[in-house]
C-alpha cells in the first residue's frame, strides 16, 4: 500500500515541481516566519515552523526516491 | 471580523461575484447542457436564474443575520462548534478540489490552443504561483483585479460572441423541449453546478463596507454572470446546433475561433479571446486560493492567513496534476457539478432555515 501511495506521489510530482516547493517552504520560512514572530504571533508561528520544516522534509524525500528510481 | 483596512464597496462586490463565477465551466458549458437538455439548453439557463438568485438572496440575508461576522464564526452560532467547523472544513476542501480542476482544464485549454510545446505542469504551477502572489495581497487587492479583469475581458468576450451572428441559425432551437421538461430543469440544476463561486458571497460579505445594501447589488453579479452564460449557450447552439454542440471537447473555443469581425480586418480572433480570457480565469483560481486560506485561518483562530495560500499550492497542484487527460477531468467536472449544486442551494437554505427556527433575527444577535 505504501509503496503504492509512494510511486503516486512520485509520478505526480516531478523533480522542477519538487524544487519549487522547496523554495515556496523556504520562502515561507526565512520570509513569512520572521514577519510573524516580530508581530508576536507565536502560535501561528509555530505551524508555520512545522508545516514547512516537514514540507521541505517531505519534498527531500521525494527527490531521494526519484533519484533512487 | 475583518481589519477596517479589508474592506470593499458594493460595486466591487459586483464585479468580484462576476469574476469569481465566470471560470473554464463557461467555455464547456454549452456541451455538458445540450447532452443533458439537447436544443433546450438555453432554456435550462434561463430556468436556473431562478434558483441561482434565490440562493444568492439566501446568502445575503444569512449574511445579514450576522453582521460584520466571518461565516467560520456565525455557522458555529447556528449550527454547533463541530457542525461549523465541519462546514467550514467542507468549504475549504470544496475549493481546493475545485480550484484544482479548474487549474487543470485552464492549462488543458491553454496547451491546445496556444502553447502547444509547454508541459503542462510548467503552465499549472506558474498560473498559481502568480495566483498565490495576489492572494497573499488579501481581499482589496484581489477584489481590484476582479474590476480590472472585468472591464477588460468581459466586452471583448461579449462583442466576439456577438460577431458570430453571421452564422445563427435559429431552427438550430427546434425542436423545443425535445427531451421533456424534467431534462431541462435537471439541466437547469447543472448549470448551478456550473457557477461554483455562488457560495463565495457567503465569505465575502463581511468583507463588504455597507453589507445592508449588499442585496442588489449580489443579485445583479448573479444575474450578469447567468446572462454571460445564457449569451454562449445561445450562440453556440445557434452557431453549431445540438448534434455538433456535444462532438466539440470545448464549444465555448470553437464559437470564439469561428467569430469574425465585419470587413476581416482581424483574423485569428480566438488566440486574441485566449489570452484575454485567461485574465477571466485568474480571479476564480485566486479567490480559491484565497478563500480556504481564510476559512483554514479563522478554523484555527490563527490572525494571518496569507501563509496558508502559499501551503495550498503543491495541495491544488497535485489535485491538478492526478487526471490523465481532458476527459478525466471533465469526468471530474460532471461529478463535482452536483456536489457544487449542493454547496451553493442546499446549504444555505439549510443554514437560514436552522437559523430562523432558533429565533436569530437580522441585527439581534448580539454583535
Amino acid at each position: 500500500m505504501l509503496k503504492i501511495i509512494m510511486d503516486w506521489l512520485r509520478e505526480s510530482f516531478d523533480l522542477a515541481s519538487l524544487m519549487i516547493f522547496i523554495t515556496i517552504n523556504a520562502y515561507l520560512l526565512f520570509i513569512d516566519l520572521p514577519s510573524l514572530e516580530r508581530q508576536k504571533i507565536q502560535g501561528e508561528a509555530k505551524i508555520i515552523k512545522y508545516l514547512g520544516w516537514g514540507g521541505i522534509a517531505s519534498y527531500l524525500g521525494l527527490i531521494i526516491l526519484h533519484i533512487l528510481g | 471580523m475583518p481589519k477596517i483596512n479589508d474592506r470593499i464597496d458594493n460595486l466591487t462586490l459586483f464585479f468580484a461575484i462576476v469574476a469569481i463565477i465566470v471560470e473554464t465551466g463557461l467555455l464547456v458549458a454549452p456541451r455538458v447542457l445540450a447532452e443533458e437538455a439537447g436544443a433546450s439548453a438555453w432554456l435550462s439557463v434561463i430556468i436556473s436564474f431562478f434558483p441561482a438568485m434565490a440562493a444568492a438572496f439566501l446568502m445575503v440575508r444569512l449574511s445579514q443575520l450576522f453582521p460584520g461576522e466571518e461565516f467560520t464564526a456565525y455557522s458555529r452560532k447556528i449550527i454547533g462548534k463541530w457542525g461549523g467547523v465541519a462546514l467550514s472544513l467542507f468549504f475549504a476542501s470544496y475549493w481546493i478540489i475545485n480550484n484544482g480542476r479548474i487549474v487543470r482544464s485552464f492549462a488543458d485549454i491553454i496547451k491546445t490552443t496556444l502553447l502547444f510545446r509547454t508541459p503542462l505542469e510548467i503552465i499549472m504551477l506558474s498560473f498559481l504561483i502568480v495566483a498565490a502572489y495576489l492572494a497573499r495581497g488579501g481581499i482589496k487587492a484581489i477584489a481590484r483585479f476582479c474590476v480590472i479583469a472585468f472591464i477588460i475581458s468581459i466586452p471583448i468576450g461579449i462583442i466576439l460572441v456577438l460577431t458570430t451572428y453571421q452564422n445563427w441559425d435559429f431552427s438550430n432551437l427546434l425542436p423545443i423541449m425535445e427531451k421533456g421538461w424534467p431534462k431541462v430543469i435537471l439541466a437547469g440544476l447543472l448549470v448551478i453546478g456550473q457557477s461554483e463561486g455562488l457560495e463565495s458571497i457567503l465569505f465575502l460579505l463581511p468583507f463588504v463596507k455597507k453589507p445592508q445594501k449588499s442585496l442588489s447589488y449580489s443579485l445583479a453579479g448573479v444575474v450578469f454572470a447567468s446572462s454571460l452564460l445564457f449569451l454562449v449557450v445561445l450562440a453556440t447552439l445557434l452557431n453549431f446546433g445540438v448534434t455538433e454542440t456535444v462532438r466539440l471537447t470545448i464549444p465555448g473555443i470553437s464559437l470564439i475561433q469561428s467569430a469574425e469581425l465585419p470587413g476581416r480586418f482581424l483574423e485569428r480572433l480566438g488566440s486574441l479571446y485566449i489570452t484575454i480570457w485567461i485574465l477571466i480565469v485568474f480571479p476564480t483560481v485566486v479567490a480559491f486560493l484565497y478563500l480556504p486560506s481564510i476559512v483554514l485561518a479563522q478554523t484555527f483562530k490563527l490572525p494571518e492567513p496569507r501563509p496558508f495560500v502559499l501551503l495550498l499550492i503543491p495541495l491544488v497542484y497535485l489535485i491538478a496534476i492526478i487526471p490523465p487527460n481532458l476527459i478525466t477531468v471533465f469526468r471530474l467536472s460532471e461529478t463535482m457539478q452536483w456536489i457544487n449544486t449542493g454547496a451553493i442551494l442546499i446549504l444555505p437554505l439549510l443554514l437560514y432555515g436552522i437559523a430562523r427556527l432558533r429565533g436569530l433575527k437580522p441585527g439581534g444577535n448580539g454583535c
